[in-house]
């Protein structure tokens, strides 16, 4: 069940466009937050804060989630800062004369947000959106070059109401590709062992293992799926953990 | 922006203010990849005296500066057009100069992910854009092609007939040569005898030259994108993308 867009007041319909402009702004927030390696502030500000979707917000990729915030922000915060420090501290041996630099030096990441797709729930308190994102992810290393790679995404995202604004609950960056710029797109490899695959490596260990995506196949495992009117949020059709179509399999039936 | 406390005709108005300001960005998008640059500036910009167009070297301040690079950008674009047609006198040979406008470039610098402020006085707005563009063209070095990646800052006032750009800047992490990685050391091409001409034209100098972002390099400190849009009253009460 969804709402008709007859059944809307004039009142409920401005709302309604304004609440669609609203969630497109806080996940463009996220947009230069996160280039700008605002973990931090972007949790704090754009992310759930109340007690139970705090418990129950996920980040996902193409192997799992992270599930609760204190996960998230273990992931998303904490090992981020420890794989920059790591980083630097790397360069700074090689090259004393960097002592003085900060965390992210030679590093420079984005990931826009293109052709959105959001729907608000019927009932205005939850919305889900799906989003392509062609960005690039460019890591200096301790000889003073770097590894520069296009990150094809899809980036997903339920997102609740409290108060007046809207915040991030579920997210989703599902990759399809990550191919060096220069290099032949036809004869780089498109498996690696996790050691080998960077963005993998990044993800690190989530709170819930699952494959969710295989990049080789595209949209053949349709995830994530593209949002549909709906009334009211249910988990089984989001984009936690629950939503995904094998969670029953991977998780329950074990 | 939060909604409650608001008729819903002003809903109504500052969603509309918000549809205008995007597609005034998308026409201008639109403008440099139809290579309109020679009536950007009337078309889109401010009648203000304290406009400013800035890019990483520096700023153009003033409405006489911003237009003056408008008009010389489209004067190079000419004389590349000029150039190819002497190179490919068959197939270029009978176009007028209003035809050949535009032949030997490419630009295309599309606009996503905005996160856009209108202040509360409804007199002003600021918005941000990330660009991931392109460029092609034809200069000393021959027939080239770069990717970039950067951000467009923009503040905008309210005028009597509609919005205008009022500080615009067009950052760029990366511009980069294609069939290479920015990650590496760009290989520089060398200039070819037979391009030579086209070595001679330079755009103006920004009147305010300073670094306003460096170019991406494996020597670069973390460096954010422009500061974010954050909801403000009056422009007084906020930063500016000017100088």
């Amino acid at each position: 069940m969804y709402k008709l867009i007859q059944e809307y007041s004039e009142a409920e319909l401005i709302q309604l466009v304004w609440d669609r402009e609203n969630v497109q702004e806080v996940m463009n927030r996220r947009v230069y937050l996160s280039a700008a390696e605002g973990r931090e502030r972007e949790l704090g500000e754009l992310w759930v804060s109340g007690r139970e979707y705090q418990e129950t917000a996920s980040f996902g990729k193409n192997w799992g989630y992270y599930i609760g915030m204190a996960e998230i922000r273990r992931y998303y915060v904490d090992k981020r800062g420890q794989d920059m420090r790591k980083l630097l501290d790397a360069m700074c041996t090689a090259r004393p004369e960097l002592k003085d630099e900060s965390p992210g030096y030679g590093c420079m990441s984005l990931y826009p947000l293109t052709t959105p797709y959001i729907e608000i729930a019927g009932d205005g308190r939850t919305a889900r959106g799906l989003w392509y994102s062609i960005g690039q992810e460019t890591t200096g290393n301790p000889k003073g070059t770097a590894k520069a790679y296009w990150i094809f995404q899809r980036i997903a995202a339920d997102l609740v109401k409290e108060g007046e604004a809207w915040k991030i609950w579920h997210l989703a960056e599902i990759f399809d590709a990550h191919l060096e710029p220069g290099e032949d797109f036809r004869v780089q490899p498109r498996v690696l062992p996790k050691e080998e695959q960077p963005v993998e490596r990044e993800f690190g260990e989530p709170t819930l293992k699952m494959l969710t995506h295989d990049a080789r196949y595209n949209w053949l495992d349709g995830y994530p799926a593209m949002p549909e009117p709906y009334y009211s949020f249910k988990s089984s059709d989001s984009y936690g953990p629950e939503g995904h179509p094998h969670y029953y399999r991977e998780v329950l039936a074990k | 922006m939060k909604t409650n406390g608001y008729t819903i005709e002003a809903l109504t108005s500052k969603w509309e203010d918000l549809r205008e300001i995007k597609n005034l960005m998308g026409k201008y998008s639109m403008s440099v990849v139809l290579m309109r640059h020679r009536t950007i500036f009337k078309d889109f910009w401010s009648a203000r005296e304290d406009v400013c167009l800035g890019f990483n070297h520096g700023y153009y301040k003033g409405g006489e500066a911003v237009r003056e690079y408008y008009r010389s950008y489209g004067d190079s674009i000419m004389k590349t057009s000029g150039y190819m047609q002497k190179l490919f006198p068959a197939e270029l040979g009978k176009l007028s100069e209003e035809e050949l406008f535009g032949t030997g470039r490419f630009e295309m610098k599309p606009l996503t992910s905005p996160v856009i402020a209108l202040s509360g006085d409804g007199e002003t707005a600021k918005g941000l854009w990330c660009c991931l563009g392109a460029e092609s063209g034809v200069d000393e070095r021959g027939p080239l092609s770069s990717w970039t990646w950067g951000y467009c800052a923009v503040d905008f006032v309210r005028e009597a007939d509609g919005w205008k750009i009022w500080h615009l800047q067009a950052l760029e992490d990366v511009k980069f040569l294609g069939g290479q990685s920015w990650g590496k050391v760009e290989e520089v091409y060398p200039p070819l005898p037979e391009f030579a001409e086209l070595g001679d034209f330079k755009l103006p100098a920004p009147n305010v030259p300073r670094t306003v972002r460096a170019r991406y390099g494996a020597d670069r400190p973390l460096t954010p994108p422009p500061r974010i849009p954050e909801p403000y009253e009056t422009f007084k009460k906020t930063f500016s993308y000017g100088v």
